[in-house]
């Protein structure tokens, strides 16, 4: 059994943290856990991939293309620049809220609306799209963006990874105000989209 | 579970697993330039420095990281030095004499290669300098394997008195896996600052060519010894059964058993942790119960080489294939490995199913909102249209990209200053080269004497945010802060300028666009130009308001006067600019706003004005009191 996570977004919105919990919590749970991360100039408010595998047998940390079974992306462009990881079935979390790129902005390419978005995504399996953003900020800061992120993903792993034991990730890897991010894992956990 | 637990596992990154490596084998010194993917070992030692009484230091560039380490080694004190793959270039005349001269206490050189250029110039593979230089290579697959690989690295130097490299690759320093620890040494458990002593020894240690000439077979012995050496460690081991061999390392042995595992099949496997030397006697032991064997190796066809070379000298006539079913460019993966095993199989290979991914707007790294080198970036290129345009590594390469687009080259570290150097003699032309204050100590130094000496036309700007910024704000000597926190001294990059002769040096606020337009035409009257763009990296300074509850001023646009015109969009591309197409306005993203002002100063219609003061919108955001506030805070950060 392999259990293939795919995290994409913008760099600097906490990505790499998200992997390290769902990591960590794998770990946790008794599974081999692979974190993959890609640091230095890319992620300089680039376009950020990160990986998580579960799995029973040590693997490499990175997910093949068109394999994996969830793909958590922080911004919906970003969900659709990484599609050559999806296969028929992969379920998508995905942040609504816009992060327009400078070439957007320059006028030299053009955002696509988000319906046309969660269509692509769609067509390989459930897409769950909410404003993680907008959810954030009524907490107060866009910085609490990861852990709402990962509160909706422990709610679709849970047959994986119990809510508890994300959460106590969570703990050990944001010990620093744990109270709000607490709160906003488990605003995540509750959103129904 | 914290780093100096004695017993326990925990979810490591690769280098933090080196890291830990070290502190288990008793290092005393690890010192370091930073560069992707090796930074994370010394930054986590740098940490702990204090606590387990090592010496942890950045130098100024790796060669002397490595004289250093070299030092610790030879006063009988275990060292490491790490760097990126090409930081051993940087360090290669001191390595390849050092391999004649050896170690004495255990000496460990970390290179941390980049297959597939993921934050890199090149994918040189650096096992080869193993080779050239005839000294042993160690290569770990996974963060367990970095951090056992490291202990047994010091180990094996000291055992056989030779510096050993140590070899990771992005996908195995930047992997999170789980670490299983063993005790600390007892030196770091206990927190000592040990003093070492070195008892010269003339013809080891003083390179007169009559003395290397009797210290070169030494490196041949010592590779000898190190064969030994890893039988009775179990360096490289046997696995699976079969006709089917495939010989294998690193990251690449982990595609190989997932594939095998997928396809059902069963793999005759020789797993080798240390590549150079190989172990004649086991390659040809293994290849003889063998009908095919297939070589799987990132890059170079280094192991497929030699092993066909050993077989050859054995005599054997086992098909052996690598390059021919496996990539010589970019990193492998597990589709790539999967694919070159049908073929040797005779399977059919497998098409994946990978989705086409539809034309969309590309996001490429960018320079952060706020960050100075797009102001200068945006003036290089408004007043210096026509010159050449060398620069050099750093987060400030960006500036090679649209809009900015005010970068003609890069090499190598310092290369903007030797080629700029050599391009205003070549171009009978003023020549404007940029580069970062950590990079300027690095190698910049040498050329800038050059171009002193030589009198070439050159303008430098130093891009001075006092800080190591693309690695993750590693201190340097502009910062004036070591690697453990203590204060060093703070070396003024105006001032060395001026010490050098520099015919003109001028230190400017590079988010006051007016001066530094100023100075960079002022500086075409002189020959050689030293201008020192002095703002702190803005990505630090927002983070540091931010923990002291503060903010930078902020700016907004006043939508009756914005015209649409999107001048400052693009010139600047500033990440917080965000065009509205329907309203045909541009608006300022609050939560990006790093309140540097450029946005402002370009408008031609006057339309941003600064949002954080209170009361009457302020336009005027060069004002002396804007300024003030900057100044204020740019003393208070270091």
């Amino acid at each position: 059994m392999v259990y293939n996570i795919v995290l994409t977004g913008v760099g600097g919105q906490g990505i790499l943290t998200a992997a390290k919990v769902l990591g960590k919590a794998a770990m946790m749970a008794g599974y081999y856990a692979a974190v993959g991360e890609i640091h230095g100039l890319a992620q300089r408010g680039g376009s950020v991939i990160g990986f998580v595998r579960i799995s029973e047998n040590p693997v490499a940390s990175t997910v093949p293309e068109g394999t994996a079974d969830l793909l958590l992306s922080f911004e919906p462009l970003e969900a659709i620049r990484y599609i050559n990881y999806a296969k028929k079935g992969t379920t998508f979390i995905v942040n609504e809220a816009k992060m327009v790129p400078v070439s957007a902005n320059l006028g030299s390419t053009v955002y696509p609306p988000s319906e046309e978005i969660r269509k692509n995504l769609e067509e390989f399996g459930p897409c769950h799209m909410f404003d993680a953003t907008a959810l954030a900020k009524s907490l107060g800061s866009t910085i609490y963006v990861n852990s709402i992120m990962l509160g909706k993903t422990a709610s679709v792993l849970s047959f994986l990874l119990p809510k508890e034991v994300i959460e106590r990730a969570l703990e050990e890897v944001l010990p620093r105000d744990l109270e709000n991010n607490l709160k906003a894992f488990d605003l995540g956990y509750q959103v129904s989209q | 579970m914290s780093f100096l637990d004695e017993t326990g596992s925990d979810l490591l990154l690769g280098n933090e697993a080196i890291a830990r490596g070290a502190l288990e084998a008793d290092v005393a010194c690890v010192a370091a330039y930073p560069g992707t993917p090796s930074t994370e070992v010394t930054e986590t030692l740098s940490k702990y420095a204090k606590q387990t009484g090592v010496y942890v230091e950045y130098s100024t560039n790796e060669k002397v990281a490595l004289e250093v380490a070299t030092a610790f080694s030879w006063s009988n004190l275990r060292a490491m030095a790490t760097m990126k793959h090409v930081g051993l270039n940087v360090a290669a005349d001191t390595f390849m004499s050092l391999a004649y001269q050896g170690a004495v206490a255990g000496l460990v050189i970390l290179t941390a290669d980049d297959p597939g250029m993921w934050s890199s110039q090149n994918e040189q593979d650096n096992r080869i300098f193993g080779k050239f230089a005839g000294v042993p290579v160690l290569v770990p697959s996974d963060p367990q394997e970095a951090k056992d690989f490291t202990k047994i690295a010091f180990e094996l130097s000291e055992s056989i008195g030779a510096p050993v490299l140590l070899r990771s690759t992005t996908r195995v320093s930047h992997t999170r896996s789980s670490v299983t620890f063993s005790s600390l040494g007892e030196n770091v458990r206990q927190g000592n600052r040990r003093k070492g002593t070195f008892k010269p020894d003339i013809v080891r240690f003083v390179s007169l060519p009559a003395n290397a000439k009797k210290n070169h077979p030494k490196v041949l012995q010592r590779l000898d010894q190190a064969i030994s050496f890893s039988r009775n460690h179990e360096l490289n081991r046997l696995e699976g059964s079969g006709k089917v061999g495939v010989i294998t390392q690193g990251v690449e042995y982990l595609y190989v058993k997932e594939a095998e595992r997928d396809l059902g099949t069963q793999l005759n496997i020789l797993k080798l942790g240390m590549v150079y030397p190989l172990d004649k006697e086991l390659i040809v032991e293994f290849a003889k119960q063998l009908d095919v064997l297939l070589v799987v190796e990132e890059l170079e066809p280094f192991l497929e080489e030699m092993i066909k070379a050993i077989l050859y000298e054995a005599g054997l006539s086992v098909p052996v294939h690598g390059k021919d079913v496996l990539p010589r460019v970019d990193e492998l993966n597990y589709w790539k490995v999967r694919n070159a095993l049908e073929r040797i199989l005779n399977l059919l290979v497998t098409e994946p199913q990978i989705a086409q991914v539809p034309s969309l707007p590309p996001r490429p790294p960018v320079l952060c909102p706020g960050c100075a080198h797009r102001n200068v970036f945006y003036m290089v290129k408004k007043t210096e249209r026509k010159s050449v345009k060398p620069s050099d590594i750093g987060c400030y390469t960006l500036g090679a990209l649209d809009p900015l687009k005010a970068i003609d080259t890069c090499i190598a570290m310092g290369a903007s200053v030797g080629l700029g150097s050599g391009m205003a003699k070549a171009q009978e032309e003023r020549v404007i080269s940029t580069i970062g204050d950590s990079t300027f100590f690095h190698t910049g130094l040498p050329a800038l004497v050059n171009a002193v000496y030589n009198r070439s036309k050159l303008t430098l700007i130093v891009l001075d945010n006092r800080i190591t910024a693309m690695t993750g704000h590693q201190p340097n000597p502009s910062t004036g802060i070591t690697a453990s926190g203590d204060i060093g001294a703070h070396l003024d990059i105006e001032q060395v300028a001026r010490g050098l002769g520099v015919d003109y040096v001028k230190s400017v606020d590079p988010y006051d666009l007016q001066a530094l337009e100023e100075a960079i035409k002022e500086a075409n009257d002189y020959t050689v130009a030293v201008i020192v763009a002095k703002q702190p990296c803005a990505l630090l300074r927002q983070r540091q308001l931010q923990r002291r509850g503060e903010r930078a001023p902020l700016y907004a646009v006043e939508e009756e006067k914005c015209t649409g015109c999107r001048v400052c969009v693009n010139l600047l591309g500033c990440p917080a600019l965000v065009f509205d197409r329907d309203k045909k306005k541009v608006s300022i993203d609050e939560d990006l706003c790093a309140g540097c002002s450029a946005c402002a100063q370009v408008c031609p219609y006057n339309a941003i004005y600064e949002k954080s003061i209170e009361g009457e919108k302020n336009f005027d955001v060069v004002s002396d009191e804007s300024r003030a506030r900057w100044q204020q805070w740019y003393t208070t950060l270091f």
